[in-house]
Parts: structure tokens; sequence; C-alpha cells
């Protein structure tokens, strides 16, 4: 049983993530209410920057309501760097805005994506994936995630041995969030 | 201007206090008690105008369901529009009977800077009623009917012009909950107030038009910019009393006078035209006049399109700064939330199944705009 939220917030590049991210903690038992989505308008831009520019208002909002029970799912894409740049990228917009680093126990997961979350879904529906190629984008998104989002449900966190180390460490960011 | 109002056991308000400013927003979830406020400040007014029977206005089902006592209390206070800084107050008891579902009025008080002008308590089976003179000397002691407000039931005198004051400004109360598909064309007559609907918005037009005859100047400059080919309002006679709302257009560009005109009724315009017609009626009525009023509207962003919002609200802004017209309002829109609610905003919220309570909002410094801390019901400090 996953602790009780009364909100947790994704905040996203696209509808593609949200829909993953979206339908994972609706499996883990989040209702409608409280989850949150705050997702990068389309055609602005860069929507990795968005996340990255919003990452730190989302981070203040969630430390002035440390008593609320509430959460944050971050997500963004890894597209070219690696995990560990993407996760400096995030810390670094948190400083500039004179903002502590996450804390451990802080409920904030972080989920970067290697290359993207098409990755992701490719691997759970059952393909052999690896994190350097892009993989197709999918145009029905919402029936693709949900079997991808079903299967990391049941999977996370006993069965990901041959996962993709970005999702497997996405895993350990979500069970961290809602243990 | 209304500047407080208190409401114990009625519907979801229990020992429920709110300061009132000249523009305020209030805001909360779905059966939160906003409209309750409203609906007791419309009450109110109709019960001093002498309009509606205790029973009309409280009946015994609006007793909060989860407390035990059978009397319900209402407190409001109001500017003197006639005397700076005096205010007037005004207190209402009602006594319910549960059993044969019947109420009466226990008490009822009217002050004018805490010094008496009017009061009424039961004294056994009678409600007793004590008068007093404008310089606050007590008058003549009256029984008066306890399914009444004797408040209304008092004539205009020389003596006590204060009351008569407060009853005016009261009648000046409007608590409109907009449904423009039940608004009409077609008016039999005048009336001086709105109904809580609005549907009869033509014949509360037909009054001001013709009591400020400078409204179409201010209003029909207003209504160009959201109808394009826009031209004038007019009241054309149907009938012996009736008159029908046209609404005149001309064809062709905005800025090209010589288009062909032509005419609608106004229950042919849409809903959001209904609406936007009302609004700024409204505005037009109460800029540049001596007279003080408070403008309760619930969602009055209903049926209007979302770039005729931001327009209407500056204009209610500018008139809450430069007029006497005091402007509360209930949105769930992001426009107004986004607009209003760290100045003037208030959150009202219950606890589940509990009391109603008003909470300031915070401006929490983090970036978010306001409609997104109120989505997520974290707006208030």
């Amino acid at each position: 049983m996953p602790r009780r939220f009364s909100l947790v917030v994704i905040l996203c590049e696209d509808r593609q993530q949200e829909c993953f991210v979206y339908r994972y903690l609706r499996h883990k038992g989040l209702s409608r209410h409280s989850i949150r989505v705050r997702k990068a308008p389309s055609g602005k831009g860069a929507a990795e920057q968005y996340v990255r520019r919003e990452y730190p208002s989302e981070v203040m909002t969630l430390r002035a309501r440390s008593g609320s029970s509430a959460g944050l799912v971050a997500v963004i894409d890894a597209d070219g760097l690696s995990v560990e740049d993407r996760l400096n990228q995030l810390a670094a917009s948190l400083n500039d805005a004179s903002q502590p680093p996450r804390q451990p126990q802080e409920p904030i997961a972080l989920l970067i994506p290697k290359r993207n979350i098409e990755t992701w879904i490719h691997h759970l529906l059952g393909q052999s994936v690896n994190e350097d190629d892009q993989y197709p984008k999918f145009f029905d998104e919402q029936r693709k995630c949900e079997p991808a989002a079903r299967a990391f449900a049941e999977r996370c966190p006993n069965n990901l041995d041959d996962a993709p180390p970005s999702l497997q460490a996405g895993c350990v960011e979500l069970v961290h969030l809602l243990r | 201007m209304l500047r407080r109002l208190y409401v114990d056991n009625y519907k979801s308000l229990v020992n429920f206090d709110l300061e009132l400013k000249p523009l305020v927003l209030l805001m909360g979830p779905n059966g939160s008690g906003k409209s309750s406020v409203f609906e007791v400040i419309g009450l109110l007014r109709d019960f001093v105008g002498g309009e509606r029977s205790i029973a009309e206005c409280f009946c015994t089902s609006s007793l909060t369901r989860w407390q035990r006592g059978n009397v319900q209390t209402f407190a409001l206070t109001l500017a003197d529009p006639t005397e700076p800084d005096a205010v007037f107050g005004y207190t209402l008891e009602v006594e319910h009977e549960r059993i044969h579902r019947v109420c009466r009025v226990k008490a009822e008080r009217l002050t004018h800077n805490g010094k008496p002008l009017y009061e009424s308590h039961l004294d056994g089976a009678e409600l007793r009623a004590a008068l007093y003179r404008d310089n606050y000397s007590r008058g003549p002691d009256v029984l008066v009917d306890w399914t009444r407000s004797g408040v209304a039931s008092l004539q205009p005198r020389q003596d006590n012009q204060r009351l008569t004051t407060f009853k005016g400004r009261m009648r000046r109360v409007f608590v409109i909950r907009i449904d423009p598909f039940r608004m009409g064309a077609r008016s039999e007559g005048e009336s001086d107030t709105l109904s809580l609907d609005s549907t009869n918005f033509v014949s509360w037009f037909r009054h001001v038009s013709q009591s400020d005859l400078m409204l179409p100047s201010r209003l029909v400059p207003l209504l160009r910019e959201p109808f394009p080919g826009f031209d004038s309002l007019r009241l054309v006679p149907d009938g012996q009393d009736a008159k029908l709302l046209m609404v005149k257009f001309r064809s062709g560009s905005p800025e090209d006078l010589r288009g062909e005109p032509y005419e609608c009724r106004f229950d042919e315009l849409s809903e959001g035209q209904r609406v936007l017609i009302l609004l700024y009626s409204l505005l037009s009525a109460f800029t540049d006049t001596r007279d003080a009023y408070t403008l309760c509207m619930d969602e009055p962003d209903n049926f209007v399109a979302l770039r005729e919002i931001q327009p209407w609200l500056h204009a209610v802004m500018e008139n809450a700064e430069t007029s006497q017209c005091q402007a509360l309002l209930i949105s769930h829109h992001p426009e107004l939330i986004n607009e209003l609610a760290i100045t003037h905003g208030l959150w009202v919220e219950r606890a589940p199944g509990g009391d109603a309570r008003a909470m300031p909002v915070g401006d929490d410094q983090t970036g978010l705009s306001p409609s997104e801390l109120a989505a997520r019901g974290w707006l208030h400090a």
C-alpha cells in the first residue's frame, strides 16, 4: 500500500511522459483528484527547458507545504546527455533559485528516461532497446502507454534486471516516493 | 459598503464571520459555502425591504444539519453612505420550531454607530419593539408582527431618516447568478431591483434607463468593443405597458458607420452576448453615481468568451477604485483568480462535513500562478 498523498504533481515535457507517469500512479492506487499535471505548453520551444525552469517553483511550493503530504514527480528526457548531467542541471536550477539541494527525505522523484520516454515504453512493451538510439514516437499515446505503465507498475521494483539503467533508476525514485 | 457579515446556523455557515472590502473575490471548492454567503446577503436585503416574510427567507430546512440549536443569527455592518465613518449594524435572530417547521423573528436590531435605531425581541408570545429617533432618544414601544421585519414596516418620518437611509442602501444591494437562458426580451413594467437569476433584466434596464438618461452614452461605447457592429439598445412598445429590448447592429466593418442597420430582439442574441450586455449595463448604471451600491455576482464569467473576461474585470476594478460601487465576486475562473486572488481574494473551505471558514489568500512567492495553486487547493495562507 503506497503512502497516502493529498496530491502528487507531475511536472513533465509532453503528453507521452504525462500519460506514462499518470497511469503508473493510478496503478499504484492514487486517485484522479490526488494527481495534478503540469506539462510544457506545446509549440513553446524546448520542453525540457520548461521542466528545468518550473522545477524550482514546484520544489519551493512543496517545501512551503511540508506538512501537506504532497509529492512531486519531475520528468525530463536525458536526450543526448547522461542521467547524471540532467540531475546536475536540475540541482543547478534549484541552486540558481537560492533553494537548498533536494534532500533524501523529501517527496520528490526525478525521472530521467534515457534516451527518452519512448525508450522506456518500447522496452516495457517487450522490445529490445538501448539508451543511445532514438525510438519512434507513438501517435496513439494513450493506448501505447497504458500497457507500458501497467508493466512498469508490475515489474518495479523486483523484475527490472534487464531494463535500461535509467528505467531502473526511475523505479528507485518512485519506490522511494511512494514508500 | 458592506463591511462585515456574520452568519450562524445557516446551511454550512456556523459562527461564520467575513470582513469585506470594496472588491472581494470568494474562491473555494464546490459546496464550500460561497454561494450561501451571497444567498444570505440577498435574503437579508429582501427581508429588510419587506418583500418577503421570515418563513420565505429562512425556512427551517436552512438550519445547519449538524447543529442542534434552533436559532439562526445574521448580522451585517454597512457603511452609512451619508456620513463618513458612520456605520449601520443590523442583527436578526430567527427562532425555529423544528417539529412543526415554522419560524419567527426572535430579535431584530438596527444600530447607528452602535446606538440603537430599532430593537425588537420576543417577550413571551409577543414580539415587542422599541423605536428610536435619529438622535437615538427612545420613542414608543409597539407590538410587531413576528413574521415580518419591523424595520421594513416603519414608514419614513422626519425623525427616522437614518433608518430610512439604511433601508434605501439595502435596496441597492444586488445579488445575481445570471441565467441567460431565462432572460427574455420583454418587460411588463419597471423594476428597481434585479432578480437573482436576472430574468427581469429588461424591466430593470427600463428602470435605470428611465432614471439615468446618460446611461446609453456610457454603455454604448463599452458594448462596441465586444460586439463588432453594435450600434445601440432600444426599448420599443409592445402592447399597452410592455416593452421589448431591441439591439441594433450595423453590417460591415466596425468603423463603417454607413453599414446597413439591422435589429435583433435581446433574446435572439447568444447567451454570452446577453450576459455581456447585462454585465456592462450593471457597471454603467453604477458608474458616475453618488449612490453607493453593492454588487454580488456569483460566477459572472459563465458563458463569457475568454477574451472578454479580462476587459470586463478591469472595468470592475476601476469602478471599485473610483466609485462607491462595491463588487463581491465568486469565481472559479483562472482569469479572475490570477488577477484578484492575492490582492482581493478570500478562500472559503469546509472541513469534511463541517463548518465553512473564510481564509485570507497568501502570496507564497513560489512562482506558481494563483489559479494553479487554487487547482491544487493550496491557495490559502
